[in-house]
């Protein structure tokens, strides 16, 4: 079974499809580029390691945006 | 049993894509690292439907405050562990990337199957149409 056949099976396997499928979803053009045995860039590959950098980064900071601190 | 599922759907995921024969542009920094980039675009979606949500909660807080009592709870408790996992993550990174054994490829894994739970956990709280 290819992963596609299996990722289009995921729904049914699952009563939670809405959720699996929202994941699915935002997967970015780079994943479908796999699935399509396509070529991620260069400019691709650093825009991803920059984004992941800024997002450990602020985490380790303490520095969350408002809408992730638990507030009373 | 709907998030085992879930996360056995993640797991696959990550098992498979890898498989998949897609290719890193020579010369990127991913090139010669496909499971870290599997990984960190996995990472990079689960975080991104976390803020989804949080944000969504904390845009209409007043609202959902009235019809939906319980949420702000259960997105804090998933803010908390989201967090703690995201920081996890970054240590198991630092460590994978420092030595890419089994053993640290194993325990990055491990870390975000956790965030691609709570992902999961968190969308299935915003209704659909929101």
């Amino acid at each position: 079974m290819t992963a596609l056949e299996l990722l289009t099976l995921l729904p049914l396997l699952t009563n939670s499809a809405r959720s699996t499928i929202s994941l699915i979803t935002r997967l970015k053009p780079e994943i479908q580029a796999l699935f399509n045995k396509g070529e991620i860039t260069v400019e691709q590959q650093a825009a991803l390691m920059q984004e992941v950098d800024d997002i450990l980064g602020a985490h380790e900071r303490g520095e969350l945006p408002e809408h992730w601190k638990v507030q009373p | 049993m709907k998030r085992i599922l879930t996360l056995l759907a993640a797991i696959a995921l990550l098992i498979t894509i890898p498989a998949c024969g897609g290719k890193l542009a020579s010369g990127g920094v991913y090139a010669d690292k496909q499971t870290l980039y599997v990984t960190d675009q996995t990472f990079e979606s689960a975080q991104d439907t976390l803020d989804e949500v949080f944000k969504w909660e904390y845009d209409n807080r007043v609202a959902l405050l009235q019809v939906l009592p319980e949420l702000k709870g259960k997105l804090d408790k998933l803010r908390l562990e989201a967090d703690a996992y995201i920081r996890q993550y970054s240590v198991a990174r630092k460590a994978y990337l420092l030595t890419p054994s089994r053993d640290n490829e194993n325990a990055l894994d491990a870390v975000l199957n956790e965030l691609t739970r709570l992902a999961s956990a968190a969308a299935t709280l915003k209704p659909a149409n929101q």
